[in-house]
């Protein structure tokens, strides 16, 4: 596959590997942050854990828009759904989301219309097919998903279809940042930066991060070596002393971003005051809603919501996992109460949620070092 | 690295983060409508966002929206390193 097999090369992966080992001061402990999801799958998908050296720690962010979204949204959404006169279409990954009364996915057996779409204009569609019922699109992402909705939006104003809404949770990525650099216990020297959501905003939001907090951020995609290369960047910097926003991922990402999408974002939402993300609590101009003039396609305006806040149930770790201050396999219900079949927090329910990637495969790394470790400790 | 692991037996990816965005080649354009080609598979996407792709662009696709057009690929090859 064009675009992706160049960027799973072994024996370049080796190389890059052994350069970076090359740079690693003695003694010296890193510790370097992938805000998204995607580079958590990376991660343990294909290993690289293993090819860097053990002075290196990946830290696991909160860029996985299903584990930040908290319990009383998702309660929200399912009291849309269940009206009898909604046809709720969400994305696939929700539907196992847990609320605080079950989730979509047992709210669909019990006779909810809920459909999973692909795209919000597929949602748009069935409005179109279905004008005798509401069709509500469970909107949720950062900015990469956002424009998205955008566009939707737009088209159902120029369409004028009266029957179609959006549940608007659409979050942004730097203020969630900005809450983990202005934590007590921050203990980072860099970050391995967003890749798709800068393709939107750009490279510019993250300057802040060098320029105030003194570390370095390598936007980077998501392929292997990708990881592997903006590991060796931010190496470089910490090597030389310098601390930058660098872009590895420049075949997709440009510093000004799309300004085509940041205006279809800017036409139909706008920042909220204050929004609650899981683990992290409530952070100030943090997500998006709909903009006054789309009232009309706003499911918040058009249904009466409870918008209560709901605490995490006591066995989920899921907040100190997405601070990074727990790794998955140290949550007391890992892999035991909470699997990906049956999840009991948010971060096992999508395949970029740290724990659902650590538990499909980062676990057998993991057993085969305890393993290891067992065989060579002293009797 | 581990083993290649074979994408169509991964477990299914979140459609909600925008890191499982694909590159696609647009193969027939209609309006702000787009035919697109990934590894073989053909969808519509939506190009409001990239004006002006043309038949031929690759570009960044996700949630049925054209984010981006794609400058040539650069992976790190042993050469440069």
């Amino acid at each position: 596959m064009q675009h992706v097999s160049e960027y799973r090369d072994e024996a370049v992966a080796a190389r890059l590997a052994q350069r970076i080992a090359e740079l690693v001061e003695p003694g010296r402990h890193y510790k370097l942050m992938e805000v998204c999801g995607g580079h958590t799958h990376t991660i343990y998908r294909h290993g690289i854990e293993d090819l860097l050296p053990v002075e290196i720690e990946l830290v696991h962010g909160p860029g996985c828009p299903v584990c930040v979204i908290p319990m009383g949204r998702q309660d929200d959404a399912i009291a849309i759904a269940r009206r009898p006169e909604v046809i709720f279409a969400t994305f696939g990954d929700m539907l196992r989301v847990p609320g605080s009364t079950g989730t979509l996915l047992e709210a669909k057996a019990a006779g909810a219309d809920v459909r999973v779409v692909y795209s919000p204009l597929d949602a748009l569609r069935i409005a179109h097919e279905n004008p005798d019922r509401e069709v509500v699109f469970f909107a949720i992402g950062f900015e990469t998903t956002a424009p998205s909705t955008a566009v939707t939006l737009l088209r159902a104003r120029n369409e004028q279809v009266a029957n179609f809404s959006v549940f608007a949770n659409h979050v942004t990525v730097v203020p969630a940042m900005r809450a983990i650099l202005d934590s007590p216990n921050l203990d980072l020297d860099g970050f391995i930066g967003p890749g798709h959501v800068s393709t939107v905003i750009g490279t510019a939001p993250y300057r802040f991060i060098a320029s105030e907090h003194g570390k370095p951020l390598v936007v980077s995609g998501f392929e292997p070596l990708d990881v592997l290369q903006s590991v060796h960047m931010l190496m470089l910097q910490l090597t030389e002393g310098r601390c930058e926003i660098e872009n590895q991922y420049a075949r997709v990402v440009r510093e000004e971003g799309n300004p085509q999408a940041l205006a279809a974002i800017a036409e139909t939402m706008q920042l909220r005051s204050t929004f609650e993300w899981r683990g992290l609590g409530f952070i100030e101009a943090s997500a998006m809603e709909l903009r006054p003039e789309f009232a009309p396609w706003d499911a918040e305006q058009r249904f009466e919501l409870a918008a209560a806040r709901v605490a995490d149930p006591k066995a989920c770790q899921c907040g100190d996992v997405l601070k990074g201050v727990l790794r998955p396999w140290e949550c007391k219900v890992f892999g035991t109460a909470c699997t990906p079949e049956q999840p009991i927090g948010t971060c096992m329910v999508s395949s970029e949620g740290a724990c659902a990637a650590y538990y499909n495969y980062g676990r057998l790394t993991r057993r085969r070092d305890r393993a290891a470790a067992a065989t060579t400790a002293p009797a | 690295m581990s083993d290649p692991i074979d994408d169509a037996a991964a477990p299914e990816r979140c459609i909600a983060c925008g890191d499982v965005a694909v590159i696609a080649e647009i193969i027939k354009l209609h309006g702000l409508t787009a035919l697109v080609e990934h590894d073989g598979r053909h969808e519509t996407m939506a190009i409001d966002l990239v004006p002006t792709a043309t038949v031929g662009d690759r570009v960044l696709c996700h949630a049925g929206v054209a984010l981006e057009l794609l400058a040539a690929p650069q992976p790190p090859s042993p050469g440069v390193l």
